[in-house]
């Protein structure tokens, strides 16, 4: 990979060219296809959103107070959610996500309240201990060889067994007075979660999309076997992306002890499925059924400004879930109908032809 | 009009007013074998499709089975019913040839299908099931352990099971993909005993040599037309050829081949599960050819050269390094390129682009000084390739899996050409390409090998070693037991060298298969 040398294919074959596609207006035909409601519709449906909320519930939808408070609200989902799709990107599932935030969460209290550490040494222990856990993660699925899907629902169990471990099923109160006023202020309108959220979007998404590292990552998921053949560590690849999401994860745990000024036992697992929906979600905006970071956050946003829209229109409680649901397998959904449907349907009907309906 | 197991008249297939069949004539009777070529794209898989209701045909079209309007219930029926088996066969790997058999088997109401199975019965049906078509092998063991013959006889013993007609109509896509010719006989043997008990069977197929020996009649496809139709023994394959391709293949190159190099690869004792202590040498700007059957080494050496698989033993260098096993990424260092057999497992990345697909090996190069990977330069020099190999569509950001077989093999070939390998090692490069492409593909390895490039084909194409190698290597029982010369190369030689056998003629009974 090292080995700069690219051959010219010009010079040894003589070929008639093909016809060319180059022109000045490609790049803005892909920019034009990018944002197509085929491929951004979450824009337009958080358009749609809006505009109605905005007719409906113009007194309390259109307050500062309202996206103040979704914008903030939502930061730490939005971190869960892109490590969960750096994963995905790599082409395993990290179900131990949910849990690492509460051990993020509870470890920082820990170290802060019970062991008196200074809070610089406790947020970097607890993002080492995230960066420990995701390396496990990897170890099981790429040295042990146990399918990510089981080797992180069991790490997950054994993290909350130590995060009520450590807690005694207790809340920790009492952090440091520092930690708590930084992370809990709000700096221009915006937590501090927030910040942290663009930074790492940014971070991710530079890698992802932009680096040969992406493009790595990218290929181990496509298909991890053409990946190694084409000199790709692909056990490398995969535990760097479970140890990104487990690092995320724990830093989103340590935030959110720091908003609410306590560790509390029962932080995390309540993250896992919204996650993954917003991966799932986001992979079906701009990037054509590829899991992307820009889609991830927008899909977390778009989903909460739903819900959002809902409970001041008066929504019984129920409804948000039910919302969020629906969201996820409609938009899925649709794209398989449509853009990979062919696709599918050749396949069902390879299997089925013996008994394939037809239409003569 | 009754007198037809199958007729189509002026059928035709408008997709968004792209035409692609267009006035299809044919005709199929009992007891008759007809075979449809063509190139990829030629409209075969279309046709297919429309016989199998999968696609509609255009208004005028009109399909007559038995001489009545075809419908659905005819799809997979025991009496007059239309049967198709499709390339990758649709068997579940896991099952044993036994549920396979049962999986498909029509049971009366969905409760039957709660009844428990009557599995002794069942065993031995599909026993003698498959020895009507000379399958003697275990019955009960899962179909992804058989070999390829075995699970294509599985796959038409299920498609004949429970006929309760002879009459009935087999559609057989490119069964034999990924067979090796010698293999193919008692497959053949199935499908000629269906069309002497009165079936109508029809062959889609790449593979002339099939034709030859199966078909009575030949329909040549071309751009959604028929081209041609010929009757057995009516014509030679060359006219064949010119038919599929318009006569727009240019010919073989032959004579000039350099004076080989420096040896570029040398291979000493090598053994992997299979091959057992290969010795050999391939110098720079040489195509050597290693053929074999199925399961003889041939299909294992390139990957135990690149470090795809791990070596058991033996040492591989490479202009002179030494590459460590089971190390792609060492090799690939060391300027190695290899195209493997299975372009759908191991080399294309389905879910990406022809760019993407494209550049993978080498990335390096394509990053603007900030690190930052550029998806222009990326196109550029994809473009190039696209004009090199003649890929098509000649769109970057296509994506690679809804491009054809011989094109997604043109964009594996380019992006390890792309790396100026020094040793390029080819499995099986044109499996499941069509015949203009798989030209192309050859000649493209011929300047390659112009350039100094060091180049091991392993292949079970006869026509293929003889295009592009100036010598072969035959493997059998994991041994290397012959070396042919370019001069040497010819069917007759190779399939002798390939079974061990004193005369081609004389095959060993019952089926070379068995034996390994």
């Amino acid at each position: 990979m090292s080995d700069a040398t690219v051959a010219d294919p010009e010079s040894p074959l003589d070929k008639p060219p093909a016809p060319d596609h180059t022109s000045e207006g490609q790049g803005l035909r892909r920019l034009a296809s990018t944002l197509s409601i085929r491929n951004a519709s979450a824009i337009y449906v958080f358009a749609a959103m809006f505009l109605i909320f905005s007719l409906w519930v113009p007194d309390t939808f259109l307050t500062s107070t309202t996206w103040r408070s979704l914008l903030n609200g939502n930061a730490t989902t939005a971190l869960v959610a892109i490590g969960v799709g750096i994963a995905l990107c790599a082409g395993v599932f990290d179900l131990s996500v949910g849990a690492t935030v509460g051990i993020g969460s509870m470890m920082v209290s820990w170290l802060l309240v019970n062991k008196g550490y200074s809070p610089i040494t406790a947020v970097l222990i607890t993002l080492v201990i995230g960066v420990a856990i995701g390396v496990v993660n990897g170890f099981l699925v790429v040295v042990i060889g146990i399918d990510s899907f089981i080797a992180t629902l069991g790490v997950s169990s054994i993290l909350t067994a130590a995060v009520l471990a450590i807690s005694n099923g207790q809340q920790i109160i009492g952090l440091d007075l520092g930690f708590r006023s930084f992370v809990s202020r709000q700096y221009l309108g915006m937590s501090v979660p927030v910040y942290v959220l663009i930074g790492v979007a940014i971070v991710c998404w530079y890698v992802l999309e932009h680096t040969p590292l992406g493009r790595r990552v990218y290929a181990t998921g496509g298909n991890r076997e053409a990946a190694r053949l084409v000199g790709v560590r692909t056990g490398g690849v995969i535990t760097a992306s479970l140890a990104a999401s487990a690092v995320t994860a724990s830093l989103t745990g340590l935030l959110i002890a720091g908003t609410f000024g306590t560790g509390d036992p029962t932080t995390g697992p309540d993250y896992l499925l919204p996650a993954f929906s917003a991966a799932f979600l986001g992979s079906t905006q701009f990037k054509n059924g590829r899991f992307n970071v820009l889609g991830t956050v927008v899909a977390v946003y778009v989903l909460s400004v739903g819900v959002k829209g809902l409970q001041l229109a008066g929504a019984s409680f129920w409804v948000p879930s039910l919302f969020n649901g629906a969201a996820l397998i409609i938009a899925v959904g649709l794209t398989r109908l449509r853009g990979r449907g062919a696709a599918i349907r050749g396949v069902i009907g390879r299997l089925s032809s013996r008994s394939q309906p037809r239409t003569p | 009009m009754t007198d037809h197991l199958l007729e189509l008249s002026r059928v035709s297939k408008t997709f968004e007013s792209q035409t692609v069949l267009r006035d299809i004539e044919l005709k199929l009777d009992a007891g008759e074998v007809l075979a449809i070529i063509g190139q990829n794209g030629c409209g075969k898989s279309t046709l297919i499709k429309t016989l199998a209701g999968y696609h509609t045909p255009d208004r005028d079209s009109s399909i007559l089975a038995w001489g009545a309007p075809i419908t659905a219930s005819m799809v997979g029926a025991p009496e007059r019913g239309l049967h198709f088996i499709h390339q990758d066969l649709a068997l579940v790997s896991a099952l044993t040839t036994v549920e396979n058999l049962e999986v498909t088997r029509p049971r009366p109401g969905w409760l039957a299908s709660l009844w428990p199975t009557r599995r002794r019965a069942e065993v031995r049906h599909a026993r003698r099931v498959l020895a009507d078509f000379g399958g003697h092998f275990d019955v009960e063991k899962p179909v992804g352990e058989l070999t390829p013959t075995e699970q294509s006889l599985v796959a038409i013993a299920r498609a004949f099971d429970g006929w309760t007609s002879a009459d009935n109509i087999l559609v057989l896509d490119e069964p034999t993909a990924a067979l090796h010719p010698q293999e193919l006989k008692p497959l053949f043997a199935a499908i000629q005993k269906l069309a002497h008990r009165g079936a109508g069977v029809i062959l889609v197929t790449h593979r002339l040599n099939e034709v030859a020996a199966l078909a009575d009649r030949v329909l040549v496809l071309r751009d959604g037309r028929i081209v041609g139709e010929v009757a057995r023994n009516g014509y030679e394959e060359r006219d064949l050829i010119e038919l599929m391709t318009g006569g727009q293949l240019k010919p073989l190159l032959s004579g000039d081949r350099p004076e080989p190099g420096e040896p570029a690869l040398e291979v000493r004792n090598v053994s992997g599960l299979r091959v057992n202590k290969a010795d050999l040498t391939v110098r720079a700007g040489e195509v050597v050819g290693v053929t074999g059957l199925v399961g003889s080494g041939r299909d294992e050496l390139a990957n135990l050269i690149f470090g795809a698989t791990p070596r058991a033993g033996g040492t591989v260098r490479v202009a002179g390094r030494t590459l460590p096993s089971g190390n792609p990424k060492a090799s690939i260092r060391a300027r190695v390129a290899m195209v493997p057999a299975d372009r759908r497992r191991q080399a294309a990345i389905m879910a990406m682009s022809m760019r993407e697909n494209l550049t993978l090996p080498s990335l390096g190069p394509l990053r603007r000084p900030t690190g930052w990977l550029s998806s222009a330069l990326e196109r550029r020099e994809t473009r190039k390739w696209i004009r090199a190999l003649d890929i098509r569509p000649p769109d970057t950001e296509k994506s690679i899996e809804l491009m054809s077989g011989g094109n997604q093999q043109k964009v594996i070939l380019a992006r390890w050409l792309r790396t100026s390998p020094k040793l390029l090692l080819l499995d099986d490069p044109t499996q499941g390409v069509d015949i203009g492409a798989k030209a192309e593909i050859h000649s493209t390895v011929r300047n390659a090998a112009a350039d100094g490039t060091a180049v091991l084909v392993c292949s079970s194409d006869v026509v293929e070693l003889i295009d592009v190698c100036d010598r072969v290597l035959v493997f059998r029982d994991g041994v290397i037991v012959a070396e042919l010369g370019h001069d040497e190369i010819n069917e007759t030689r190779l399939t002798t060298e390939t079974l061990g056998v004193s005369e081609a003629g004389s095959l060993p009974a019952p089926d070379p298969e068995e034996k390994l």
